[in-house]
């Protein structure tokens, strides 16, 4: 398993999330519907997530 | 849902109106780059571990006993109302605060209002989940909770750098396109 809890491991992971967040959205040509698509996951996400908060 | 929806309707007239004010200005292209810049800034905040800035939002939480003493109409108004939508509520993640900015990406009144219903809906479908899960198992222990809580905060901060990467695609699609 990786371990992202170390700096430079998070720091390649945090660029290739970045990365894949662009190669995702390039092809869409200025097209809303892959944005749409990660902002209704990303609710989702932090909806279920938020029963974590302290 | 509803409220979410109201809050979509409100976003995209503001983009509608903004687009017939200055013409020359994308709106679009400027919510998408403004998520961007919110998402690559408040992703590597929550990857790195640091608490300030904090997310945008309300520190305010539902005192317990308005939820357990309570008869079912008031739970589920409270649940429709405050908790489900999450506006009122405390959020220490920052995924919340780039969805308005992606609404209001939509660029125009339909979109946006569809966009903003379909976020209120999967909010509150991720928050009723949880406390299904929570309902099934013994509660955690404050440590464990903390550290679970750290975890979802990166998860968070990855999420927001996707989106962000995105956003600056789609963002950029678009000027070059004006």
């Amino acid at each position: 398993m990786i371990a992202l809890d170390r700096g430079p491991v998070r720091l390649v992971a945090a660029a290739t999330a970045v990365l894949a967040g662009l190669a995702v959205g390039w092809p869409a040509d200025g097209g809303f519907g892959v944005l749409a698509v990660l902002a209704v996951l990303l609710a989702g996400g932090n909806g279920y997530e938020k029963a974590y908060s302290p | 849902m509803v409220i979410w929806a109201a809050v979509g309707l409100v976003l995209g007239s503001v983009a509608a109106l903004a687009d017939i004010a200055a013409p020359a200005v994308s709106v679009r292209a400027l919510a998408c780059l403004a998520a961007a810049a919110y998402g690559l800034c408040y992703g590597l905040l929550e990857l790195s571990g640091r608490a300030w800035p904090p997310p945008p939002g309300r520190r305010w939480q539902v005192p317990q006993e308005l939820v357990i003493a309570t008869g079912d109409r008031r739970r589920v108004l409270i649940w429709g109302a405050i908790l489900g939508p999450g506006w009122l509520t405390r959020n220490p993640y920052a995924g919340f605060g780039l969805l308005p900015l992606l609404c209001l990406s939509a660029g125009d009144i339909a979109g946006a209002v569809v966009l903003a219903a379909l976020i209120g809906a999967a909010h509150g479908c991720g928050r009723a989940l949880a406390l299904l899960r929570d309902a099934r198992s013994a509660p955690s222990e404050p440590f464990a909770l903390l550290l679970m809580s750290v975890r979802w905060r990166t998860t968070d901060g990855f999420a927001l750098l996707l989106v962000a990467g995105t956003a600056l695609a789609v963002g950029g699609h678009l000027l070059r396109s004006l």
